[in-house]
């Protein structure tokens, strides 16, 4: 049986050089004729490891090689019929080097519902995803009633993966009964959580899934136009969503009579501006109308009159990736997954002060501490964990105690974050609580949208506090008051994002206030991130007098002559923390 | 259909928000960014109510929820009170000292706080003003950048091509923070020049030519008066009833 190579063309590998491996494999390919090999290497999409990228697969054997350079390649193919390439194999925790996914320790936890293609197939290829099962949901779905087909959703108890957690059913039967002309499918694409890439890894790496989930949405709430709304910076994704709409029209899943039936749909792609707070589903509507994107208020819900006036279903992409899924598979599979109130499987991007980084898919219901700690693999350096901020910017911080908690969309909200796209970043001792509210406050006040008093003001002064607190400016009134701001804006904003703005002021201020008293009573950073409130010295007793540190200081702040101990001058010092990680003895300490 | 505001039976035309039924009752809710001239803006959330559904209470704008049969809403209770005062002094950092607001701040005893540091000018950016150019203007300023940066201002910043000086958005604004400049020879707003378009009659003022042309279409300047008296000649001269 022929080998086939796979290799993991995400965006994150591309940036490796993984472009410059696959050029290497096609060039050695065409010049040996002594092994078996499918002649055309596959780019696929992201796999998810990106930190061990470039990524190569080698099937039907099943052995993934990571940190790939061009030089391996030869040596990869002269392996391909005999044992494989030991040293670019992972290495798991107890340093055994691991053949397949399953028995890496990243993989091995993962279900992929939602993946379940992306890193196998190659996007730009529509037969491919014929092949892999694609296009059999929408025509189970043409082949069954409108009814029918939101059935199986509400079955499936799927929830909406772009944040809100709103039953997806649900909100389509909503929007079929409702009688309109015109009726808006749009899926939601513009993904602007930092640390968050669950939407554009699909995008980029199986398009045609979420295509399909759309069409087979605007057939169950009676749709002719689709829209999706996708932001510019994701070129790779534009690139690839654009081609599976020219293929996908080209094959008959678009346009005119679809698959045969009196279906007629087609749709278009926005390319967003970059706004975040164009996630928001009025804010999104208003900029594909072409006004500023601004949200506007929700009393009548967007499925009664949304885009244009018009009743419309906005999905979120992972959502729409899982549609074909339940269609072709039955709701009740999917439902067998997860947890009472939240079916199925969720995308991950887990980020942070974790040893293994990278984009997963598991059932709803794993705790924080399978999470962190078996995908994860821990925290690096022996450190010991803080916090875990999830839901993005707009989400909470939860902290240790809080870890054996099963993730869903209830718990997290209950306990002051939540689910949001599933951005997870891991925080470890050295992360200060006070400046993490600053950076997630001054991300929010830059990309609030700046209509409503409560938000766009309240961060303002929030940030001003925060920023007094973290110089050691505050007093331990400045905590009433943020209270009192984060509140206000919870209460009287005018969309999520504004009601959301204040949760890790709220969830910082809730589980670590301690840390916040810290910085305001003994004006001390107990994290040591705070450069006005932190000083560096060196450990006489530890340093050997070697001048690195002097070295490499950019103020000239350390003296002192070799072989004996040096001094930090505080008076020049910077507190940018070079001295630290340069010292090879670990004499600087920070206090 | 009838709405209970405060415990008071309100009867509300079906199209109504709560603030519009209220205020035809005479119950005050407090509102900067309302104006029934033009597109709501929804922005200053001052007219924050409470109203009761399916045995809970939630908070809403009144300026944008609609009214139904039934509904029962509050418009003081100390959560009420408690938003308003905050967003009273938010808005006080960002107008300090403008009479608009601090009529409003006596009205419910908030006092400002010094903490809140003030913003230079005394725009609320409610956006009245852009929706009073839509409408009566000629669209020619909006809200720029967004978040904590975000103003009015015509676009990229510069002379509007097409702003008419009808200085509909000073009328407008709540704060009345809008510059406009008015001398004998002409009117300066929004970093733009122009001169009065006078009566060719009477030499009174008309507004500016831009205006006068983009609202009336005519070539000749005549003032509402001298219009009038033209017209009045000109009906006695038909009907014969001049001396």
């Amino acid at each position: 049986m022929s080998k086939e190579i796979l290799v993991c063309c995400g965006t994150g590998c591309l940036a490796k050089g993984s472009q410059f491996v696959v050029d290497e494999f096609r060039e050695k390919l065409g010049e040996r004729k002594d092994i078996r090999v499918i002649s055309d290497v596959k780019k696929v999409g992201c796999n998810g490891f990106c930190e061990n990228g470039p990524i190569v697969t080698i099937l039907p054997d099943h052995i993934t090689y990571y940190k790939v350079s061009p030089k391996d390649v030869e040596e990869i193919l002269d392996s391909l019929e005999d044992t494989p390439v030991e040293r670019l194999l992972y290495q798991d925790d107890q340093g055994k080097r691991v053949r397949s996914r399953e028995e890496n320790p990243f993989y091995a936890p993962q279900h992929k519902i939602a993946l379940r293609h992306t890193g196998m197939i190659d996007p730009g290829n529509i037969e491919e995803y014929i092949k892999a099962g694609g296009y059999i949901g929408l025509q189970n779905a043409l082949e069954a009633s409108q009814d029918a087909v939101i059935r199986q959703v509400e079955i499936s108890g799927i929830r909406g993966r772009g944040g809100g957690g709103f039953p997806t059913g649900k909100k389509w039967r909503s929007c079929l009964e409702v009688s309109s002309d015109m009726k808006y499918m749009l899926c939601n694409g513009d993904e602007g959580d930092p640390g968050a890439f669950m939407d554009r890894s699909i995008m980029e790496g199986d398009p045609h899934s979420v295509l399909e989930g759309l069409i087979i949405g605007a057939y169950a709430i009676g749709s002719r136009q689709g829209y999706l709304y996708i932001r510019d910076e994701y070129g790779l994704a534009l690139h690839h969503m654009q081609r599976a709409i020219d293929d996908a029209r080209k094959k008959g899943f678009l346009g005119k009579n679809i698959l045969g039936s009196d279906f007629d749909f087609d749709c278009e792609i926005v390319r967003g501006g970059g706004a975040f707070v164009c996630g928001e589903s009025s804010a999104l509507m208003a900029s594909i109308e072409g006004k500023v994107g601004e949200p506007r208020v929700k009393y009548i819900r967007s499925v009664v009159k949304g885009l244009f006036d018009q009743p419309t279903v906005l999905n979120n992409v992972e959502t729409l990736a899982n549609i074909p899924y339940i269609l072709t598979h039955g709701g009740e599979t999917f439902a067998k997954m997860g947890t009472k109130g939240s079916k199925g499987t969720k995308v991950f991007s887990l980020v942070g002060k974790v040893n293994r980084t990278g984009l997963v898919e598991v059932p709803m219901g794993i705790t924080l501490r399978e999470l962190v700690y078996q995908i994860g693999g821990g925290i690096p350096a022996g450190k010991a964990f803080k916090a875990v901020q999830t839901g993005g910017p707009s989400g909470g911080c939860i902290p240790e105690s809080l870890l054996d908690l099963p993730i869903d969309f209830d718990t997290l909200k209950e306990k002051g974050s939540m689910m949001g796209s599933g951005g997870i970043i891991v925080m470890d001792e050295t992360t200060c609580m006070v400046d993490l509210a600053r950076y997630y406050v001054k991300f929010l006040s830059e990309e609030s949208c700046g209509k409503c008093t409560p938000c766009r003001e309240g961060l303002r002064h929030m940030l001003d506090i925060l920023a007094r607190i973290c110089e050691g400016k505050g007093e331990l009134e400045d905590l009433d008051l943020l209270e009192e701001l984060a509140i206000t804006a919870t209460q009287a904003s005018l969309c999520e994002l504004g009601r959301t703005a204040a949760n890790p002021v709220l969830s910082t201020l809730h589980y670590f206030r301690d840390e916040y008293e810290e910085h305001i009573v003994q004006k001390r950073c107990p994290a040591g991130a705070c450069k006005e409130l932190i000083r560096f010295t060196i450990l006489e007793e530890a340093c050997k007098g070697c001048g690195i540190c002097a070295k490499h200081c950019p103020t000239s702040a350390i003296t002192g002559e070799l072989k004996k101990p040096y001094t930090i001058h505080q008076d020049v010092c910077i507190r940018c923390g070079n001295c630290k990680v340069k010292c090879p003895f670990g004499a600087i300490h920070v206090e | 259909m009838n709405i209970i505001i405060d415990g008071r039976q309100v009867w509300a035309k079906p199209e109504d928000t709560i603030l519009l039924a209220a205020r035809r009752e005479g119950i005050y809710i407090p509102s900067l960014c309302f104006n029934q001239a033009t597109e709501p803006t929804h922005s200053c959330r001052l007219c924050m109510v409470e109203i009761q559904e399916k045995g809970r209470t939630f908070m809403v704008a009144s300026c944008a929820y609609k009214v139904k049969e039934g509904l029962v809403v509050t418009t003081e209770s100390e959560t009420l009170r408690k938003v308003r005062n905050t967003l009273l002094q938010l808005l006080y950092a960002q107008a300090p000292e403008n009479p608009a607001i601090v009529s409003l701040m006596e009205r419910y005893q908030v006092v400002p706080k010094e903490k809140l540091a003030p913003k230079e000018g005394q725009c609320i950016l409610c956006g009245l003003c852009v929706e009073a150019c839509k409408k009566l203007g000629a669209s020619s300023i909006s809200t720029i950048h967004r978040g904590v940066t975000k103003e009015v201002n015509t676009p990229y910043g510069i002379q509007a091509k097409n702003c008419i000086g009808c200085a509909s958005c000073a009328g407008f604004c709540p704060t009345h923070c809008i510059t406009v400049e008015d001398t004998e020879e002409g009117r300066t707003i929004w970093n733009k020049k122009f001169k009065w378009a006078r009566c060719e009659v009477c030499g009174a003022i008309v507004g500016t030519e831009q205006h006068y042309k983009a609202s009336t279409g005519d070539t000749q300047v005549v003032c509402p008066d001298c219009r009038r008296k033209t017209m009045t000649d000109v009906f006695a001269d038909t009907l014969g009833e001049r001396y």
